[in-house]
């Protein structure tokens, strides 16, 4: 797999950091690339959840 | 990942607490035979986009309130509405109104499913058109990638460029290349998609 | 959590992987290289409701026999994304680049890694605060700096979210004044 290219701009680092994502999932069987995405996933919804917030404010925060 | 064929899509991950709602949900949805199509970020997400999302977003078919009753009947075994606890205005002043409606399992809301009937005739054509996935032996439709990438682009903020770039370097072999470049100059995004995607 | 006093928060939380992988990392890195950890992390830590694949981190800049050294502790767990070469990945710093850092033979998450070259990223090395968990310590930029930061230079819906998010959770603790000085230097700097 290519190496990742640095860059100045955050952006284009950002974008550059996107396609080196998607070239480790193309080329990863789909059991090793969502155990990494799972850390992410599962720990956003853990503090969703530890979030003290009433389903009345969160539907509020959604419409926003 | 692999194409069964050009409309079916098989996945073999570790799931995660979104994959499993969302597999509870659509469970249902196809239970009571209703037609939908899953949009927005759970559909760049579940193809290992490193972002996350706490809920997900669906369109189905256009229903009337006997349909949404047997829906509900078979959903409310798993899963409850965070808007109301009445049918009828969850149906008559939220759904058939124009507005999504949330759903969650019992007792949390996060994640959550959020129901819309379909506005324009792209998401009526979505539907109509949606690709199936296989994700772990589970069926769920989604919408198509020709369309999705596109409207991404049109939305335009910088995790939507990116959710854009990310299904397109994923899909670009399995793409209907003519379908893409159709819905890109329907939504005025050609330029965007040469600057940021290609 | 509490303020120990001005510059170390005591933080109770349970911690999750993410939380773990980060204090295995700084662990190592200050053994060798001063650094602070900036951006959304930092919100996360105090329990924002959202992710981060990426935690950045400006360190000082410092020699590259120091470096390699810092990379040999390194390499036995992590890897660099961008090159194999310690050389390669020095220039990269030395240029003002970034670099990302992983577990082995990972992506996500990752570290994003900078030296500290303008005055302003110098600056963010001395104003720091340092959080105690139960699990080792983690050096992150103060409250008012990510405050600014978020505010008046990155701006993004997100992040306009973060600083409200820490603002709300420490407000009276926050010093203000510092907050505007922060934002004048931001805004010089632009121009």
């Amino acid at each position: 797999m290519q190496k990742l290219k640095p860059d100045k701009d955050n952006k284009q680092e950002r974008m550059n950091f996107v396609e080196y994502w998607a070239e480790f999932v193309k080329n990863n069987p789909d059991k090793v690339w969502s155990k990494q995405q799972n850390l992410l996933i599962n720990s956003q919804i853990k503090n969703a959840q530890n979030f003290k917030i009433s389903r009345k404010d969160y539907l509020e925060m959604k419409k926003k | 990942m692999k194409f069964l064929d050009k409309n079916t899509i098989k996945l073999d991950k570790e799931l995660n607490e979104l994959d499993k709602i969302t597999i509870g949900f659509t469970a249902r949805l196809n239970k009571a035979k209703i037609k939908y199509t899953i949009i927005s970020g759970y559909v760049a997400v579940v193809f290992g986009r490193n972002r996350a999302s706490e809920d997900v977003d669906i369109f189905i078919e256009k229903i009337d309130g006997r349909k949404f009753s047997d829906l509900w009947k078979e959903l409310e075994k798993e899963f409850e509405y965070i808007n109301s606890e009445d049918r009828e205005e969850v149906f008559n002043d939220f759904l058939k109104a124009g507005s999504a409606v949330r759903f969650a399992r019992k007792d949390r809301f996060i994640p959550n499913i959020e129901v819309k009937f379909p506005k324009t005739e792209i998401d009526v054509w979505g539907i109509k058109n949606r690709k199936k996935l296989i994700l772990n032996n589970s069926e769920m439709f989604i919408n198509p990638l020709e369309s999705q990438i596109p409207f991404k682009l049109f939305l335009g903020s910088e995790k939507d460029i990116e959710d854009a770039k990310y299904l397109y370097n994923i899909f670009k072999d399995n793409l209907n290349m003519d379908l893409l470049e159709q819905f890109s100059r329907n939504l005025n995004i050609e330029a965007s998609f040469r600057k940021y995607v290609k | 959590m509490k303020f120990l006093d001005k510059n170390t928060i005591k933080l109770d939380k349970e911690l999750n992987e993410l939380d773990k992988i980060v204090l295995d990392f700084v662990k190592i890195l200050e053994r060798h290289v001063k650094y602070v950890i900036v951006s959304g992390y930092v919100s996360l830590l105090f329990g924002r409701a959202r992710a981060t694949e990426d935690i950045d981190i400006f360190i000082e800049e410092i020699s590259k026999d120091k470096f390699t050294a810092l990379s040999k502790d390194l390499e036995k767990k992590y890897w660099c994304l961008n090159s194999d070469d310690v050389n390669e990945i020095y220039d990269y710093l030395n240029s003002g680049l970034p670099i990302r850092i992983a577990v082995k033979d990972q992506t996500i998450p990752n570290f994003e890694i900078k030296f500290a070259k303008t005055l302003l990223n110098k600056d963010s090395l001395k104003d720091t605060i340092t959080v105690k968990t139960q699990l080792g310590k983690i050096k992150i930029s103060s409250l008012e700096r990510q405050i600014a930061f978020k505010k008046y230079y990155l701006k993004s819906d997100k992040d306009l979210e973060d600083a409200k998010h820490i603002e709300k959770l420490f407000k009276e603790k926050i010093d203000y004044k510092k907050i505007e000085n922060y934002k004048r230097l931001i805004e010089n700097a632009k121009t």
